[in-house]
């Protein structure tokens, strides 16, 4: 399966009368975006804000981070069975409004989840404030149920997303990319002599805000299987994931998966990537058991050599990643994992809430209790009096100058475990 | 001005080998040893007023006393940093600088810092106590030891934030720190999976903690057919140490024949373990190795035979590698001589 | 039909004093044969009747009458219900779901549910590995205490969340 990815790179947002894409702008008509929103009746309002790095901005509480994309040739369209129909994605071209995100905040429950700071301390921690956003701070209509909010808040965000790639469908991108991945049958004749390797790339699963879907499918019904890499390069994974802000995977992180992107740079150089398999994080013991082993049987049956293992979460996930890279390793098979830890505020407990002797080799997101202090800045869309309940937040960690003092759990994507980030720790 | 002091051994201060490792702590003015390399290194921010100079053999055999005396020496000179080392590999004067570093740190409550190889018993021992920078396994590696060590040194001394170990170059302490790599994790863990593949040296980003759980061999069906052998960490050798094991650290083990020794006595065997008081182990090495109850139990036939060669090493500040390689050797020994089962026996 | 076969082997069984398996019964009508309802004494796990334990009402409220489900309410904190969980599984009760559910941290949210089986066998090592690794990361997190004020919006937010968590893992089954 072959895709490529044309990208046209945005260095600037601003609203303006008509919205499109010139000379690497992304102009926005807010009324336009307003309308959009509001087509969803569980809405009582929206507000549509700019943020941009370096503006003296923080976000928050936010939801959700999601890229606009397009797919210009090709079957299928971008968020397969969440927006568009499920028909297979993976092929042909692709453009992305690289540079350029939505950004969904809302009060769906009462701990609040997520800080981006555009400058300052706190913009060093996360990926999204070098990025041009569009922030949608969405009203849910009296009595909304906390599930229907968090649903139409999730497809809120996407539907924009959407709506911003399609400025791009016509536009010649600034550089392209070509990914490709052969079959199995392929593979072994072009690569004869790379090591097969794989990425098990493991989905929270556990219920409200706490979900990730797979062309629309909850991954918590679903089987451990199979994905080729380009898939999910036109957002065949999305998530409904909030909790907790620095190692949730936003859909931003999932469509832009590093893990996938540095694989493919090796790929039929040092290794044959043979593919994604994807598997889930149940609550349910008897589930991970039984994830964890069509990991490891899957891993077998396509005759890898090695696999790196992404998890997502804090505390139970730390058991299916340690039970995927026992059961993988058993296989003969040499695994890396990639977690995050929770040390302590002062870095000297136990990280991890499992461990296993044949997790040897370990790359980390870095200390998710280290605290910090994030500068008062000038403007903040969303919510702030909710610092307090943030996780990683205390009673007193919203200064009256406006300053917070938290643990870097709060801000988004600061420990992310797909290895997004450079943080790490020793 | 900071004002350091320095720990030593007798190598190093240019006093002798092996041979001089009995010398009991001295002070000397004049820089010596690395000393020289570390002042240079400090250039004026530093200067190394004292230099302890201790033979490891003193020093391991006689650890309260020596703690004692050089904690005096080193007041006398009031100094605002200590350091000991770097060293390398070598497992008693590893052990004698970070316990003394610990000391000083803990009685005189300023900045300590020690450096040697990763697999040094001493790092074991003390990387949670004091900071100890990592450093090759000899003495080659003393430009690079000082490259790190001096500052880090400095740093500690100033008070300044002491970063996380991979940037500091300190064997990692359990405290975990962040900091930011300069490539993406996801990156660092492709190139460590492709060194994984390769069979290349990789190292991880978070260590596992140590279970090092060994399973239990099945029990033995009948204990009054078994041939048994006793082997030990405890240091039992026969009278004189003919074979040199040295009180800790030991770099060998020993092997002797008991074939018709009924009974471990004074004046036949003795311990050479420098970790236990040796007075009741020299009065009667059975209390250690237990060859007169066994002897007992052959002649009543509650066990089948006591092997004629027992094994014995000294466990003390000995580095676990060590330690499983001479294991290796000698139980193919054993399984050659048909033993069905060891009492193993430490302090 | 189950129950009333069961019914009738039970009383043979009883009448027999025997452990083993009825092959065949006929009944009256109907000629059935029911295979090999093996060592019908024996306690065995019946799918569908575990025990969860929880300190959140909502929980309680929602399963109490479940005739699927027991429930052990306890009128206690995150770490009341964990130690009671231990203290179940050194009992010999096997560990169903994974005790840090959620990304919440045990020092953010005060209510957690956990669902354990029916029957107890003898001990699970794997069980007892998780839940003691769960109450090491409990004293962990609550090392640092967290003063949080909670107003009553915030608190039926985390019983919401740790029920829908808990019914997510039950309507699988």
């Amino acid at each position: 399966m072959k895709l490529e990815l044309g990208y046209i790179y945005i260095k600037d947002i601003q609203f303006a009368e008509k919205s499109k894409v010139e000379n690497g702008t992304l102009y926005v008509n807010k009324e336009e975006i307003k309308a959009l929103v509001m087509e969803d009746q569980n809405f009582k309002s929206v507000e549509v804000e700019l943020a941009k790095p370096g503006d003296s901005t923080r976000i928050m509480p936010v939801k959700d981070v999601i890229e606009p994309r397009v797919k210009v040739e090709g079957p299928g369209g971008i968020f397969p069975g969440m927006v568009s129909k499920v028909q297979t994605v993976g092929s042909g071209k692709t453009h992305v409004l690289k540079g350029a995100a939505v950004i969904t905040t809302g009060k769906i429950v009462g701990f609040q989840e997520g800080i981006i700071d555009m400058t300052g301390t706190g913009a060093e921690y996360t990926p999204f404030s070098k990025l041009n956003n569009l922030v949608l701070v969405c009203q849910p209509v009296e009595g909304l149920k906390q599930h229907e909010h968090e649903k139409a808040l999730r497809f809120a965000g996407y539907k924009i997303a959407i709506h911003l790639g399609e400025l791009a469908r016509t536009l010649v991108p600034d550089e392209s990319e070509v990914f490709e991945t052969p079959t199995v049958k392929e593979g072994f004749k072009l690569y004869p002599e790379l090591p097969r390797v794989a990425y098990v790339l493991m989905l929270q699963s556990q219920g409200l805000m706490h979900d990730t879907y797979v062309y629309g499918v909850d991954a918590k019904q679903s089987l451990t299987t199979m994905l080729y890499p380009t898939e999910i390069m036109d957002g065949a994974i999305v998530s409904g994931n909030c909790v907790s802000a620095c190692d949730k995977n936003t859909t931003y992180h999932h469509i832009n998966n590093p893990v996938i992107h540095d694989l493919f740079s090796e790929h039929g150089k040092t290794l044959n990537f043979v593919g994604v398999i994807i598997t889930n994080e149940n609550v349910y013991l008897a589930d991970k058991e039984r994830s964890s082993d069509w990991s490891a049987k899957l891993a077998e049956f396509l005759g890898l050599d090695g696999v790196i293992i992404s998890q997502e979460g804090f505390g139970n996930p730390d058991t299916d990643l340690i039970m995927n890279c026992k059961k993988i390793e058993a296989k003969g098979i040499k695994t890396v994992i990639i977690t995050d830890e929770y040390a302590g505020r002062d870095g000297s407990s136990q990280s991890l809430a499992d461990a296993d002797v044949s997790a040897n080799a370990v790359v980390t997101g870095g200390n998710a209790n280290e605290v910090i202090n994030l500068p008062a800045l000038e403007k903040v869309i969303g919510y702030t009096s909710v610092a307090d309940i943030i996780a990683g937040g205390f009673s007193g960690s919203l200064h009256e100058d406006g300053s917070i003092t938290a643990e870097l759990q709060v801000i988004t994507g600061a420990t992310n475990e797909m290895g997004f980030n450079k943080l790490s720790a020793r | 001005m900071i004002k350091v002091v320095q720990y030593i051994n007798q190598f190093f201060a240019n006093v002798g080998g092996e041979e001089m490792a009995h010398i009991p702590a001295e002070v000397r003015t004049e820089i010596v040893g690395p000393g020289l390399a570390f002042q240079q290194a400090f250039k004026d921010e530093a200067k190394i007023v004292a230099t302890i100079v201790c033979g490891d053999s003193y020093f391991n055999e006689n650890l309260e006393e020596a703690k004692k005396t050089i904690l005096e020496m080193i007041k006398e000179y009031n100094p605002d940093l200590f350091i000991a080392g770097p060293a390398f590999n070598a497992g008693r004067y590893g052990v004698a600088c970070a316990t003394i570093a610990a000391e000083v740190k803990e009685q005189l409550n300023i900045p300590v810092l020690t450096g040697m190889y990763k697999e040094n018993p001493g790092a074991d021992m003390f990387k949670n106590k004091v900071y100890i920078v990592s450093t090759k396994n000899s003495a080659v590696g003393m430009k690079d030891a000082v490259k790190k060590m001096a500052p880090l040194a400095l740093k500690l001394a100033k008070g300044e934030k002491i970063l996380s170990s991979a940037e500091e170059g300190y064997l990692p302490n359990g405290i975990r720190v962040n900091f930011f790599e300069k490539e993406r994790g996801s990156k660092r863990a492709v190139n460590m999976l492709l060194s994984k593949l390769q069979d290349k040296e990789f190292e991880t980003e978070f260590p596992m903690p140590d279970f090092d759980r060994v399973e239990p061999n099945k029990a033995v069906k009948d204990i009054t057919k078994a041939k048994i052998a006793l082997v030990t960490s405890g240091g039992i050798v026969p009278k004189g140490n003919p074979d040199h094991i040295e009180s800790s650290s030991a770099s060998k083990f020993g092997k002797y024949d008991i074939d018709g020794v009924m009974d471990l006595t004074e004046e036949t065997y003795e311990t050479a373990h420098g970790g236990y008081d040796p007075v009741y182990a020299n009065l009667d090495a059975d209390r250690v190795l237990p060859v007169d109850i066994l002897r007992e139990f052959e002649q009543q036939g509650k066990i089948g035979s006591l092997h004629r060669y027992f094994y014995t090493t000294v466990g003390n500040g000995t580095a676990v590698k060590s330690s499983k390689a001479f294991a290796a050797e000698f139980s193919k020994e054993l399984k050659q001589d048909g033993i069905d089962a060891v009492i193993l026996t430490s302090t | 039909m189950k129950e009333s076969l069961r019914s009738i082997t039970e009383q043979k069984a009883f009448a027999f004093c025997s452990f083993f398996s009825l092959n065949l019964i006929f009944l009256l009508n109907l000629s059935i044969i029911v295979i090999c309802y093996k060592n019908l004494l024996k306690k065995s796990k019946r799918k569908g009747f575990d025990m969860i334990i929880t300190n959140n009402d909502w929980v309680y409220e929602k399963y109490k009458n479940c005739s699927n489900h027991n429930m052990f309410f306890i009128e206690g904190s995150y770490k009341d219900v964990l130690i009671k969980t231990r203290d179940k599984i050194h009992e010999g009760y096997e560990l169903l779901t994974h005790p840090l559910s959620s990304s919440l941290k045990p020092n953010e949210t005060p209510f957690k549910s956990i669902i354990i089986s029916e029957n107890k066998d003898k001990l699970n090592m794997d069980s007892l590995i998780i839940i003691e690794n769960s109450i090491m990361s409990w004293e962990k997190f609550n090392n640092e205490k967290l003063k949080l004020n909670f107003t009553k919006q915030i608190i039926e937010d985390f019983k919401l969340i740790d029920l829908t968590v808990l019914e997510s893992a039950l309507n699988k089954k």
